[in-house]
């Protein structure tokens, strides 16, 4: 009782989060995904759509305020950049939120330009646009407290590319002293098409890395080089070497129907894959190796008409990484990733 | 140092100061009043005001935080003294409450998250003190005595952990990514300060023979954690009450 009677009034509510930004399910060909981290609203709009401009419905933190107010109609033809900017109930507290319409026109990836985050300092593939349709774990490395540093993250850039060009380099790292508290003691390089949704980092860090791009048409091949050199001893999720096992790397493309991105957990098992092309040899390889696999698709399904299609490719420098399983220092490059349509 | 030989410090300074009251002419040996006490500390690691990231204690409990000591005045005239000892204090606390936009940083070696937490916060201290008081001593006619002045203490086995959990993280302040917290721990053990000193208050009444009932105030004036810890955002003292018996020999 004495010190309840020392609480004070509760503080007026600091946050300006654009929580959920809702269009027309007919207006999309993938989910919308607000990306909070970078302030971002992405949008995966069917032509009509673009040309028509929408009216999203938007919900924002309590007692906040949105400028343009929800329900107002936008359109992309005409002047360039949409910006929302969300005011908190803690006035001086002020959000601005960019909308980008992401179009993956060619899915060919060359891995030549690449943005970094302003606060945390990771890398990130950027298109020619400067979208970003690649993501990787980095986001979540960064939750663990690492230096800020790209070079202090898995996921990055190098000049070793094939023949000479940039390329993307994923190295598996030791954790932190930080993520050790959470059991974490390993971070895989990643590098996949899709986003990253650090709300569930800590509590289901799978569903975090959110797969998948809208795609139009049916894909025949994935093909690219990569470079791999596992690193010394293998580790268990517990820090536990364990004898006689070689880490090995993991590309693989999958296509899957619906506009709801899948994730960690079910990319492998969902029943929404309606195609692979996976990587089967995932050993050393000391120069850039050329790949190039068919897609298998599942027996007897056949596209819908008017039914929509997602895609992401994955890569990792361990192939367990994401059971933090693997080996610190294996080193994974991958450079012209494409995917040929049929 | 563990807590046996702590012990065996304290009988032994006790020892040697009957020792050398025995040595000593009669005169100071009557002016010496010699007491030994067990206690209870009730109280907390508190900050002086509430911030108003705290929105509710929910649970508050002293823990097992029990108090011994030695004591010793030495009488001016027949109310006047001063005195001083040495004890030994368990002080802590567990505490659960609500907090709201909470700014922490928590640092690991080279690895450091800082953010603001809104959620369930629990706290579980159990600092072992060594303290030396000193202080005036007044005593009634009617066989009250109270004394006021002040104590330095050594941190000698330092616990201070605890979890935060069913809330969520804004990464770097408030309008950062949210990350969802269903439970994580920390501990501060070694980032607590070694020393702290405060005022040192205290009532004894002689209630049988040589028996009396006692109530110590320890004030703490140095904040527990120095100034270059950001893990909290608001200052903590320790702030003890200790209810206990002594017998004086």
């Amino acid at each position: 009782m004495f010190l309840s009677s020392c609480i004070k009034d509760s503080p007026k509510n600091p946050e300006a989060d654009i929580v959920s930004f809702n269009l027309d399910p007919k207006e999309l060909t993938g989910n919308t995904f607000i990306d909070q981290a970078n302030r971002k609203i992405l949008l995966f709009l069917t032509k009509e759509a673009y040309d028509q401009g929408v009216m999203p419905t938007i919900t924002v933190s309590n007692n906040a305020t949105v400028s343009p107010v929800s329900g107002t109609k936008i359109n992309f033809s005409a002047s360039g950049q949409v910006t929302y900017t969300v005011t908190a109930e803690r006035s001086e507290n002020k959000k601005t939120y960019v909308v980008q319409v992401i179009n993956v026109g060619d899915w060919n990836f060359e891995f030549e330009k690449w943005g970094q985050n302003s606060d945390d300092k990771w890398e990130c593939p950027l298109e020619d646009n400067n979208t970003a349709i690649w993501s990787s774990g980095n986001q979540g490395v960064a939750i663990s407290g690492v230096a800020k540093d790209p070079l202090a993250y898995p996921t990055r850039s190098t000049n070793d590319g094939y023949q000479g060009s940039r390329a993307a380099e994923m190295v598996t790292i030791k954790g932190t002293p930080l993520s050790a508290f959470v059991g974490i003691y390993l971070y895989a390089g990643s590098l996949f098409i899709g986003n990253f949704d650090p709300s569930s980092v800590l509590i289901q860090p799978l569903a975090a890395t959110q797969f998948g791009e809208p795609y139009v048409g049916l894909p025949d091949r994935f093909t690219g080089y990569y470079k791999y050199s596992p690193g010394a001893s293998f580790q268990d999720e517990n820090q536990n070497i364990v004898q006689g096992k070689t880490d090995e790397c993991s590309i693989y493309a999958v296509l899957f129907e619906g506009t709801q991105r899948l994730d960690g957990t079910n990319i492998l098992t969902s029943d929404r894959v309606v195609a692979r092309a996976v990587l089967s040899d995932g050993s050393r390889k000391s120069d850039f190796t050329r790949f190039d696999i068919p897609f298998t698709y599942r027996q007897g399904w056949t596209p819908q008409p008017g039914s929509k299609l997602m895609m992401t490719i994955v890569a990792s420098s361990s192939k367990e990484g994401d059971r933090y399983r693997g080996a610190l220092g294996s080193r994974l490059l991958v450079d012209n990733l494409a995917v040929i349509p049929k | 140092m563990n807590i046996h030989k702590i012990l065996i410090v304290l009988i032994i300074l006790l020892r040697a100061n009957m020792a050398s009251a025995q040595e000593s002419n009669e005169v100071i040996s009557k002016k010496l009043e010699h007491s030994l006490f067990i206690g209870y500390n009730f109280g907390g690691l508190a900050p002086v005001s509430f911030p108003e990231n705290i929105r509710a204690i929910n649970s508050y409990s002293p823990g097992f935080s029990p108090a011994i000591g030695y004591e010793v005045i030495f009488r001016l005239d027949e109310h006047w003294g001063i005195g001083s000892g040495m004890r030994l204090d368990y002080k802590g606390m567990s505490v659960r409450d609500s907090v709201q936009y909470f700014h922490t940083q928590v640092s690991v070696d080279d690895a450091s998250v800082e953010g603001d937490f809104s959620g369930t916060n629990t706290t579980n201290v159990k600092n072992l003190y060594l303290s030396l008081p000193v202080y005036a001593v007044y005593q009634t006619d009617n066989h009250w005595t109270i004394k006021l002045g002040f104590y330095a203490s050594r941190l000698i086995r330092p616990s201070f952990s605890g979890s935060v959990s069913d809330g969520y993280l804004r990464k770097g302040d408030s309008l950062g990514e949210k990350i969802t917290i269903t439970s994580a721990t920390f501990n501060f053990d070694e980032k607590q300060r070694k020393t702290d000193f405060g005022l040192f208050a205290g009532g004894e009444k002689m209630v049988y023979k040589d028996f009396s009932v006692k109530a110590d105030l320890q004030w703490g004036l140095r904040p527990v954690f120095p100034d270059s810890f950001t893990g909290i955002s608001f200052n903590m003292y320790n702030i003890f009450a200790t209810l206990g018996i002594s017998y004086q020999f």
